[in-house]
């Protein structure tokens, strides 16, 4: 009995030493965030003796973050909305309408998927110039929304194939059309599913700053991740007002996870293993 | 009588086409962006590793002499170099890891989902952050060699100044962001093994070692095999902590190919090169693929 009580606690330190060093970095940020920053220069590891919120204010202003999380909240939201509506029908055909070529279309989904994103980014650059979306948020909206779509169709699909084919057969035969079955039917009935579409894309969006570093060039359209980088470009040496931003640029997520984790998980790794 | 009947017909036939082309207007969104940004430009990247394009004049055709100056380009070796020794970090470290802990968190009765959260934060903070906390990390005035030395280290690592180590340091980070993904997939698959095998293996006097081995992990090959793949496709693509952390220096020290491709493509001004460049690592990825394919297709699972 004692061994197994001493079994049990040990395991538990050694997991508590790995969880530390999964969340020993985030804090040390958040440490830094609300540390003085002139203790930070004598104890950058140490616990702030007073909390100070001048770091964070400073970055807030000086990085015009107000800016950012709305260019990051309009890209965000947008996106969610154009991948919910495109991967909704997509789904809907691959999963309920029996057609030829299905197959070749997820094969296609399949491989645009799993294309590294520098294979596509130069002629993507030209062509965004010649149709006036560089440096703009809808040019950002339209490549988010092709990149993220075939992964949400997928997630998606599967979903949709749970859902017993007797539904939407006796809708058909009250007259509804697919389009009807799909909106008044599967839709209401894929409410958790499209939450978990719009989690993922809403993180991705957010986390993402490949293609928002190479599109946007102007400081008032930059969104959270990218602004982070100039901001640490401006503010090369000044750790205090860069943890902060740090702090600023992660916070949302990090509680919206927090508050919402299981959805996230199962979300992510449900994709990545079905796709 | 006539004229109606072929009335008919063809109101029939307009149904039967409506129908046939239903499902291609359901996917029409998908794929028409798709070709807007994705198919097309990889069309187009195709054919501009074919020219010496370099953004501005226009493009002259120059066959292949791209592709031969890439299997003859110094700089295109070294960052291959490192993007293998990345790809063999990957495939055995945060792997075994990330299998390792799902396993003992699998065995606990309390606090599994906890650990889960716990461990699958790294993996939702964005890249530039961590990276940037990891610079702070590594950082010779401020960093963990402010630690070291007080602790009587003469001289301490210079993590990411250090051609020899840079590279394992910026996998450090990524490692540290990716195993807790990893545990959280394997974790799912250890709960749908067969319980039942396990016992009876344990009545038969089965060490908890071999029950590991022989019972368990046989039932989670399809995982681990994903798992593989996914992880060999992203090693060729690797680029975010790089660019972040060191933009491929110290010297080429940590360049990878998609690193050295986006230079090429935004700095040198050799778009139509680094075309070439993007070209070779999607062919890796889909060499990947396809070797896992026929894996599949043999009956060695996933």
């Amino acid at each position: 009995m004692r061994t197994s009580v001493f079994k049990s606690l040990s395991t538990h330190a050694v997991l508590v030493l790995i969880g530390l060093f999964a969340v020993g970095p985030i804090l040390l940020l958040a440490l830094n965030t609300f540390k003085p920053a002139d203790q930070f220069l004598v104890a950058p590891f140490g616990f702030p003796s007073r909390l100070t919120f001048d770091n964070i204010a400073g970055a807030w202003t000086e990085g015009h973050y107000a800016r950012a999380y709305w260019n990051s909240l309009v890209v965000g939201s947008a996106t969610i909305a154009v991948v919910c509506f495109g991967a909704g029908l997509g789904a809907y055909a691959l999963a309920k309408l029996e057609f030829k070529g299905s197959n070749v279309v997820m094969l296609f989904l399949l491989l645009t998927m799993s294309v590294p994103m520098g294979l596509f980014l130069v002629p993507l650059f030209y062509v965004w110039q010649k149709l006036h979306l560089m440096d703009s948020l809808i040019g950002l909206i339209i490549i988010y929304s092709a990149i993220f779509m075939p992964f949400n169709v997928f997630l998606l699909r599967s979903f949709f194939l749970g859902i017993p084919k007797e539904i939407g057969e006796s809708a058909k035969i009250d007259g509804c059309n697919e389009f009807e079955i799909l909106w008044r039917i599967i839709v209401p009935l894929s409410k958790p599913a499209f939450l978990t579409v719009a989690l993922i894309v809403g993180l991705w969006t957010w986390n993402e700053f490949f293609f928002a570093n190479a599109f946007i060039q102007t400081d008032e359209l930059k969104t959270v991740s990218i602004k982070y980088l100039s901001f640490v470009g401006n503010f090369t040496s000044d750790w205090s007002k860069i943890s902060a931003a740090g702090f600023i640029s992660i916070f949302p997520i990090v509680v919206l996870y927090l508050l919402l984790q299981k959805r996230f998980i199962e979300g992510i790794t449900e994709g990545s293993i079905k796709g | 009588m006539h004229a109606a009947a072929t009335h008919i017909a063809g109101k029939k036939g307009r149904r039967h086409f409506r129908k046939k082309m239903l499902p291609w207007l359901f996917l029409a969104p998908v794929i028409i962006l798709n070709v807007l940004v994705v198919t097309g430009p990889t069309i187009g990247t195709l054919i501009l590793s074919l020219t010496d394009w370099d953004g501005i004049r226009p493009p002259r055709f120059i066959g292949l002499a791209n592709y031969a100056g890439l299997v003859r380009d110094p700089n295109f070796y070294a960052a291959l170099i490192n993007n293998f020794k990345w790809l063999a970090l990957f495939c055995t470290v945060p792997i075994a890891f990330g299998l390792i802990v799902a396993v003992v968190v699998s065995r606990i009765k309390r606090g599994q989902m906890l650990y889960r959260t716990v461990y699958f934060l790294p993996y939702i903070v964005s890249t530039v952050v961590s990276a940037e906390i990891w610079n702070l990390i590594y950082n010779p005035f401020f960093g963990i060699d402010t630690i070291l030395s007080k602790w009587g280290m003469a001289h301490p690592p210079m993590w990411l100044g250090d051609t020899h180590i840079a590279l394992f340091s910026v996998a450090l980070v990524d490692g540290w962001r990716y195993w807790g993904f990893l545990m959280v997939l394997f974790l799912a698959a250890l709960h749908q093994t067969d319980k039942a095998q396990e016992e009876a293996a344990t009545v038969e006097g089965a060490g908890k070692l071999q029950i590991f081995w022989h019972v368990i992990l046989p039932q989670m090959r399809p995982t681990v095999m994903l798992i593989l793949m996914l992880t060999m496709i992203w090693s060729f693509a690797a680029f975010d902590y790089v660019y972040v952390m060191t933009g491929g220096g110290p010297g080429n020290a940590t360049e990878l190919i998609a690193t050295y491709m986006y230079k090429e493509a935004m700095q040198s001004q050799a778009p139509g090169y680094a075309s070439t460049i993007a070209l070779a690592m999607a062919l890796f990825s889909f060499i990947i693929i396809a070797g896992f394919g026929i894996l599949k297709k043999r009956g060695w699972d996933i």
